[in-house]
């Protein structure tokens, strides 16, 4: 002892003696000891809102059958928005930044985006227009058309959703925050950089592989950004084109291929910025005649279903749907629903008979009746009746033809599962 | 991997994005905190393999709290005031305070010089006040800066260079008592 020592000494021994390496984070592992970590917030969004789910599911058009007409037009108008906000990231170059960007956003106040979308795996127009909170309202407003033969009318205020169904004189209206893909809409809405410019920071971790170019406009002869990126957790890619003096996007494009060949399945064609569009454009007003449908039950019932997985449950609720609107299409959902559940219970007898009933009930009902008949095929098959699965199977296709996306469910699974049939 | 910037909009865009469950903002977060969490979870319980277990539960909690944050930009501090209690509650659960001081020596034993100059310094760090600890830990052994103790801890750099003189003082008079003279 009665050594001397200086401040350097001192520091230096400070840092000697920390026991150990420094800690390295292995978040994998770290996930696979806390799953339910990552169930943030537990009792709302949840995991599920994430920016690659929130992708995955407004791209799953008709894959999950619990995807409805109004959330399938939903995710539409979420794919509006989405896109228009998802795919803006700083510049690899000195051409264009995302602060530039951000900053022309802000001061837009309303926005019209016309283009096309699948609809039904059909290139379906599309109108959509949004005006930001605080431009004349304290809320959030859009409405959304589709051009297909439905004619749906979506028109967001707020949290409150109204979908209108001309072929069926049905309103249905929504609490946005409480129906899950609505719930992607309307925060996808709400953060969008569209209308607040908040939120681009977090948008950049959405896609990858970015790439930037500056090209020509063959038709207009102007310059113009071409960004493109892709997100390979849903084999997405696009494309957006960005005014280089304004940084306002001009294009947007989705394909469901990481390479944007083929057609793509999104095509914001037409940007318009601060139209003038009335005040009362955004209100909705209930059509003469309209049917209002209370959505509490069939709400609850997908709680159940979804998130809760009480399917017995499931199914009270369903069938207090069922009769209520016997003739609606929120009837030949919920039927299908009860279908479904009790498949989920092990009870394809019963399953069986029920989608039997919705196919009865509901023949021309555009959107389930081929979904029910594959599901009537899949519960055939596990009671072992291969004739009559391929039966259903094969009206699943006929039916879907030119209703559905041959490559997606239900036509591309039904196809599989009849050649899995026949090749046994 | 995305690189995260250490700024204040990308923090809180980042927070903003984990709150709604984004994963590459929930493992930016948990990559970016972890090795300050640990050293934090260290400076109360002093045994670094129970601190590491003490941070990733304090990541689990906070995920699972995480939309109650009403501040996304100081995610840090508030990371950090859940490590400390998570730290706490460990050691005092376990009552090993005593054994976990044991332990922490025999580290110090592994890492010890020959004339014990460095067994004498970690004894007399583990000696500290906790929260003087704590800036010693994250300043020597996580090797972080006044203004990134500030981000984490939410006190001002000002605070942290204080907490850094006086836990120096501290120690140079356990070391005094040990035998070994300052140079003047």
């Amino acid at each position: 002892m009665g050594r001397t020592y200086n401040e350097h000494d001192l520091e230096q021994a400070l840092r000697r003696t920390a026991p150990g390496g420094l800690p390295r984070p292995d978040f994998a592992k770290w996930r696979e000891k806390h799953p339910e970590a990552l169930h943030v917030g537990k009792a709302g969004v949840g995991a599920r809102a994430d920016y690659d789910r929130f992708f995955l599911s407004v791209l799953r058009f008709g894959r999950n059958i619990m995807k409805t007409r109004r959330r399938r037009l939903g995710v539409a108008a979420a794919a509006v928005v989405a896109l228009a906000v998802a795919f803006i990231v700083p510049g690899t170059n000195t051409a264009w930044s995302v602060e530039q960007s951000i900053a022309a956003m802000k001061k837009i106040e309303t926005l019209h985006i016309t283009g096309m979308n699948l609809c039904h795996g059909q290139p379906t127009p599309f109108d959509c227009w949004v005006r930001s909170p605080g431009a004349g309202s304290d809320s959030f407003r859009m409405r959304y058309r589709c051009g297909c033969e439905m004619n749906t009318t979506i028109v967001v205020q707020g949290g409150t959703v109204y979908m209108f169904l001309p072929v069926e004189n049905v309103v249905r209206i929504l609490d946005g925050s409480k129906i899950e893909e609505l719930q992607y809409w309307y925060e996808g809405a709400k953060i969008s950089p569209w209308l607040t410019g908040k939120l681009l920071e977090t948008l950049k971790l959405v896609g990858r592989n970015w790439q930037q170019t500056i090209e020509t406009d063959p038709n207009t002869g102007k310059q113009q950004i071409v960004i493109t990126c892709n997100h390979p957790a849903s084999n997405v890619s696009a494309l957006l084109l960005v005014d280089p003096e304004s940084k306002l996007v001009r294009r947007a494009k989705l394909w469901k291929n990481l390479q944007r060949q083929g057609e793509p399945m999104f095509d914001a064609q037409v940007f318009t910025y601060n139209p003038e569009i009335p005040k009362d454009f955004f209100e909705f007003e209930l059509p003469p005649g309209a049917t209002v449908v209370d959505q509490t039950l069939f709400d609850r019932a997908e709680q159940l279903f979804h998130k809760d997985r009480k399917y017995a449950e499931a199914i009270e609720l369903y069938w207090q749907v069922y009769n209520t609107y016997p003739t609606l299409s929120i009837g030949e959902e919920a039927l299908m629903m009860i279908g479904i559940c009790h498949d989920w219970l092990k009870q394809p007898e019963k399953a069986i008979e029920v989608f039997q009933k919705a196919i009865r009930e509901f023949p021309k009902f555009k959107g389930w009746i081929e979904a029910t008949w594959f599901h009537l095929g899949m519960e055939y098959l596990q009671i072992g009746q291969k004739e009559k699965a391929l039966e259903a199977l094969e009206n699943c296709l006929a039916t879907g033809a030119g209703v559905r996306d041959p490559d997606r469910f239900p036509l591309k699974d039904a196809r599989e599962a009849i050649a899995k049939i026949k090749g046994q | 991997m995305i690189s995260l910037r250490p700024c204040e909009s990308d923090e809180r865009a980042i927070v903003e994005a984990a709150c709604r469950g984004d994963v590459s903002a929930l493992t930016g977060l948990y990559e970016r905190y972890y090795a300050t969490m640990v050293w934090v979870a260290y400076a109360v319980l002093l045994d670094r393999g129970l601190a590491e277990d003490a941070a990733q539960q304090a990541f689990a909690t906070a995920y699972g709290k995480i939309r109650s944050l009403r501040q996304p930009d100081r995610f840090g501090p508030w990371l950090a005031a859940i490590c400390r209690n998570t730290a706490q509650d460990m050691a005092r659960a376990r009552r090993r305070e005593a054994a976990l001081q044991k332990r922490a020596a025999s580290e110090a034993c592994v890492a010890s010089n020959s004339d014990g100059f460095d067994r004498t310094v970690k004894e007399a760090v583990d000696a500290l006040p906790a929260m003087y600890r704590e800036v010693v830990v994250l300043h020597y052994y996580s090797g972080m800066s006044y203004e990134e103790i500030e981000s984490v801890l939410g006190v001002s750099s000002d605070k942290v260079k204080g907490r850094l003189a006086r836990a120096r003082k501290q120690i140079q008079v356990h070391l005094e008592k040990e035998g070994f003279r300052r140079e003047q």
